[in-house]
């Protein structure tokens, strides 16, 4: 890889990178610091990496430095900004706030998967690359994320 | 085809909703969900299930590398030694000023017209003093006389430095030539009453007479005659300067 396409990798796949982490977190501040620990080692193997397979290899490395650091830290979850927003407000909250709400109570991995599906496109495969599972796992965490998404919805909606 | 119950509705939506069932079976599955309000609700629920795209504010350009430039390993070589002679040249900023200094060129000593007023002072009084002046008037009685112990011998180093005030350069010289020429120098001394001014070297070892007579003959037969003339000098208050010589030494004195 050479450090114009390192950069491209950069404009491409920072962002998403950023949001996976965070939305993982919900802390910004461990977010930046893992995406760029993920780039920066990026970097250094820029000769082992292709360009194709940056943004793969960008969540993997991603992934793993997050997990890394809950083990460690066990860090409380804090509600994102947008949630705690809404809670506050007597508004009626929208799908996505409703959502994402329901998206924090959702187990790590079914989060991960979840993410990584929906915001990245990826495909079982790759989901099971970049975590480290096979690709019928994937589906199973996929499909129960999906699963207690559609029941917390179906709960509210009967709520409301 | 799949028949849609409350057993399978779950597996069948989620299929339906990874894009597993398509074709045919996709539209007759969605025609079923839609003749079913129940199943309409919870299709609805699992397609909100799928997350939107949402944009998080993030700054990407500090992670970005910035071009780095490759400098020639000479070029580095040359900017580390001008660094270096930099840092000496402000280090020793003093010391070369001085060296310039030694560098110019000595003022060479010129002396002029008008010749500055000399203060007299009698040779007497210090016998250290190498170069001082004394009245030809005196100078030449002394000579003629032989009395004065300080001027039995007049003898100045050769290659010596002119005196402060130019007035005289002596060569090696002994008082028997002077003797010798007495009549002249007083004749030059009725012609010009002015002072004239002479270096005259006082060392101890030149006050003995008659160490210095005897050898004075022996000199004499030596070197040859020697003889006084008068020629223009233009350093001199009366342009004029009395020249005594032999073969090997040569007294100027001006007026």
């Amino acid at each position: 890889m050479t450090e114009k396409e390192y950069n491209t990798s950069v404009d491409l796949h920072a962002k998403a990178l950023f949001r996976f982490i965070f939305k993982n977190l919900n802390v910004r501040e461990d977010a930046e610091n893992i995406v760029q620990d993920s780039f920066e080692s990026l970097w250094l193997n820029k000769d082992k990496v292709e360009f194709s397979k940056s943004k793969s290899w960008l969540f993997t490395t991603g992934y793993r430095k997050m997990i890394d650091g809950i083990r460690k830290n066990k860090k409380i979850v804090e509600m994102p900004d947008v949630i705690k927003d809404k809670g506050n407000s007597t508004a009626q909250p929208d799908l996505k706030s409703i959502v994402n709400s329901a998206l924090e109570k959702l187990p790590e991995i079914q989060k991960t998967v979840i993410m990584l599906r929906d915001y990245e496109g990826y495909d079982y495969a790759e989901i099971g690359k970049i975590t480290n599972l096979n690709e019928s796992q994937v589906k199973v965490y996929i499909f129960r994320a999906r699963q207690t998404l559609k029941n917390y919805l179906v709960n509210l909606e009967n709520i409301i | 085809m799949k028949h849609i119950n409350d057993d399978n509705i779950d597996e069948l939506m989620f299929q339906l909703l990874e894009g597993e069932i398509t074709g045919i079976e996709r539209e007759n599955l969605l025609q079923a969900i839609q003749s079913d309000s129940k199943y309409l609700v919870l299709w609805n629920a699992w397609q909100n299930t799928v997350l939107q795209n949402e944009e998080i504010p993030f700054n990407v350009s500090n992670l970005k590398r910035k071009k780095t430039i490759i400098i020639p390993l000479y070029v580095k070589y040359a900017a580390a030694a001008i660094l270096i002679f930099s840092v000496i040249i402000l280090l020793n900023r003093d010391n070369l000023k001085q060296e310039d200094m030694v560098l110019l060129p000595p003022k060479i000593k010129t002396f002029t017209n008008p010749l500055p007023q000399i203060k007299k002072d009698s040779v007497y009084n210090s016998h250290l003093i190498r170069d001082t002046f004394v009245p030809l008037k005196e100078k030449v009685k002394y000579m003629a006389e032989e009395k004065s112990p300080t001027l039995e011998s007049i003898i100045i180093e050769k290659n010596e430095t002119p005196s402060e005030f130019n007035i005289v350069q002596l060569n090696k010289i002994d008082s028997t030539m002077l003797v010798n020429k007495t009549i002249e120098v007083k004749s030059l001394i009725k012609e010009n009453e002015e002072e004239i001014f002479v270096s005259v070297s006082t060392e101890d070892k030149l006050n003995n007479a008659k160490d210095v007579k005897s050898k004075t003959n022996f000199l004499a037969r030596l070197l040859g005659k020697s003889s006084i003339k008068i020629e223009p000098d233009y350093n001199t208050r009366t342009k004029r300067k009395i020249i005594f010589e032999n073969k090997k030494y040569q007294i100027i004195a001006g007026f």
